[in-house]
């Protein structure tokens, strides 16, 4: 092991030992479940989105950092339960177009010699998700929904291939909608970690382009509500590759590291 | 700092890098039809070469490098039209090798479309040696996206060695421009004839360095050829004047906004092909290209303008210039060598204008004269 790998891997253990001394008193919740409010009043991440929880059965979702640029709001509404299942509604609104004009020339073509652009669009979406408790530690949640592009000018843009989040961040707008069902499994070890794991399913497009995700990861608590992130996430999706033995279509697998701090209160 | 986040990039994009690193000589697969047989041997033993720089079956699309137009990808329905009018091409001509130059097997840009195989299924060649020059999962240049590009060689005759030979890369771009740039090779194909093995190369060399790697990679493929042993024929778009040119600048097709850009022509010095003419035989040899613009212009194989287009010399886009080339070794030799620039040149329909901003130099190689 190198060096620099080995004062990585101390730096992680002498977090984890600090938080697992000092956080005794509080137990990390779940996150991303049918429950609202359960987490604290709000929490943002680097990559996580702001979510603020107005009361026990409403909250507003949005990513900080994209909002001056491509505005987004989810409204997550609080609809019941059955027994041990909780049932949330997810109604969200997103306007794309400026951040895809930010990435013209390099994500999108400039188009400097003709009238072709990209398009407005309003990107409505709604889904739901359902948490079965069946007593701490473990939380089963399940999710689906759907968003769809309404374009409100000519656009010429198309879909992206190459790469799958990107691909599925714009597939509303490039390939008219993106639909997800998924189910996350979400247990407590320790009171101050608790790991995940998820399988998602995505289809956007005419065919329709099936993508899946699958990803594992740990939350380590930092105080009573924030937390680290850490994990990794493997894609499986067509984005174009052919194998170059028989020249067929092969599907990419890629793994990445997920990586982020959620801050909470 | 470039090196570490593209380091970070390759790391988070898993087993497909974004883009291609090359070793200096590697071996790639060969492609065949089902069912391909190996022809009669002809005797007296003759092929019939073809050289053709394709454009990734673009036909007359004016994409944003040329500053002609801003095109940047094509639909499907686009690419197999373009595709088709290759293919009769091809198929007039009725080569037994040919050597194709920008053709593309899976790019975002030509719709995916598998141009190798579409040339195997759609023409009576057999066997195809494709080697990639520009393979990118994703190019962040104008939404390019995926590209795989490179050289092919075909053949009615079977092929049994399939090489991409790395040529140098331009030392004028920065780390991250270069990562994702083309790398120009040569392909070399082991080709089996009757009792006889030939080698075919396939090359394309730069076209807007500025640092001369374009005649470094000239010097490159001069050694290779130095070096063969069997018969051979060295193919391909060279992006360099023949010796005495006399049209070597303000082309007609040069559009004025790419001065200044890194896609703006760079000088051609015609001295550059001097070795290949004093120690090769050409298709089309310097007595025949002639003296003045008006024989030269015969020979012209490269218009980056359609003839639906007027130039920055106010004249209709039409071959301007003659960049593709065909070389043997005595005693090796050619007969019934052309360019073909329209319809009737060496009894051909089809209207190359319209197909590729090249032409086809086609010629009868004669291996045992």
């Amino acid at each position: 092991m190198s060096r620099r790998a080995s004062s990585l891997v101390a730096f992680l253990a002498s977090v984890a030992s600090s938080v697992a001394s000092s956080s005794s008193a509080w137990a990390l919740c779940s996150r991303d479940t049918a429950e609202i409010g359960s987490c604290g009043d709000y929490s943002i991440g680097v990559f996580a989105p702001l979510v603020y929880d107005i009361n026990d059965n409403l909250a507003v979702r949005g990513h900080p950092l994209t909002f001056f640029v491509a505005p987004n709001a989810v409204l997550e509404v609080n609809h019941g339960g059955l027994g041990p299942v909780r049932l949330k509604g997810e109604y969200g609104l997103s306007v794309p177009t400026g951040g895809m004009m930010l990435l013209q020339g390099f994500v999108f073509p400039t188009w400097d010699h003709s009238d072709r652009q990209v398009g407005w669009f309003l990107v409505p979406r709604a889904g739901v998700v359902a948490s079965l408790w069946r007593g701490e530690p473990h939380v089963l949640s399940g999710r689906v929904n759907l968003a769809v592009g309404v374009p409100l000018t000519h656009s010429d843009a198309t879909p992206l291939g190459g790469i799958a989040p990107l691909e599925l961040l714009f597939a509303p707008v490039l390939a008219s909608y993106r639909a997800q069902i998924g189910v996350d499994y979400d247990r407590s070890l320790l009171p101050w970690l608790r790991a995940r794991a998820g399988v998602d399913v995505f289809a956007f497009g005419d065919a329709p382009a099936i993508t899946l995700r699958a990803n594992l990861g740990v939350d380590i608590a930092v105080g009573e509500w924030s937390r680290f992130l850490v994990g990794c996430v493997w894609w499986n999706s067509d984005t174009g590759a052919i194998d170059l033995e028989s020249h067929e279509s092969a599907r990419s697998n890629d793994f990445l590291p997920t990586v982020d701090f959620i801050w909470a209160g | 700092m470039p090196r570490t986040l593209l380091l970070l990039a390759l790391l988070c994009s898993g087993c497909e890098s974004l883009f291609t690193t090359w070793d200096e000589r590697e071996s790639f697969p060969i492609l065949a039809v089902d069912g391909a047989t190996q022809p009669t041997t002809p005797n007296p033993l003759r092929l019939r070469v073809m050289t053709w720089n394709i454009k990734y079956g673009a036909g007359r699309a004016n994409f944003w490098f040329d500053m002609w137009g801003d095109r940047t990808e094509m639909p499907l329905a686009e690419v197999e039209e373009n595709m088709q009018g290759l293919y009769d091409l091809i198929g007039e001509v009725d080569p037994d090798i040919l050597v194709t130059e920008e053709i593309e097997i899976n790019s975002r840009r030509s719709a995916y479309y598998d141009m190798v195989m579409g040339i195997l299924e759609n023409t009576d060649l057999q066997w195809a040696a494709y080697v990639p020059t520009w393979q990118s999962r994703y190019v962040p240049t104008e939404g390019l996206g995926r590209v795989n590009m490179g050289n092919c060689i075909f053949s009615k005759f079977r092929i049994i060695g399939n090489e991409r030979i790395a040529q140098v890369d331009r030392t004028d771009q920065d780390f991250l421009t270069a990562s994702f740039y083309l790398h120009r090779a040569v392909g070399r194909a082991e080709i089996e004839v009757g009792n006889d093995l030939v080698t075919v190369f396939s090359a394309h060399t730069e076209a807007y360095d500025r640092d001369r790697t374009n005649h470094k990679q000239q010097q490159q493929i001069l050694e290779l050829m130095r070096e063969e042993r069997n018969p051979f024929v060295m193919a391909g778009d060279l992006n360099a004047l023949p010796p005495g040119s006399i049209k070597t600048e303000k082309f007609n097709d040069e559009a004025p906004a790419s001065i200044g850009t890194e896609f703006e022509q760079p000088p051609y010095d015609p001295t550059d092909l001097q070795p290949f003419y004093d120690d090769y035989l050409e298709a089309i040899d310097l007595a025949r290209y002639g003296t003045s613009e008006a024989e030269q212009s015969r020979y012209y194989t490269h218009s980056v303008i359609g003839a639906d287009q007027m130039g920055a010399n106010n004249e209709p886009g039409f071959w301007n210039r003659r960049l593709d080339y065909m070389f043997t070794a005595a005693p090796q030799g050619w007969t019934a060598t052309d360019v073909l620039q329209q319809p009737g040149d060496a009894g051909i329909i089809s209207v190359p204008m319209d197909l590729s901003d090249h032409c086809p130099v086609i010629g009868t190689w004669e291996i045992q004269p």
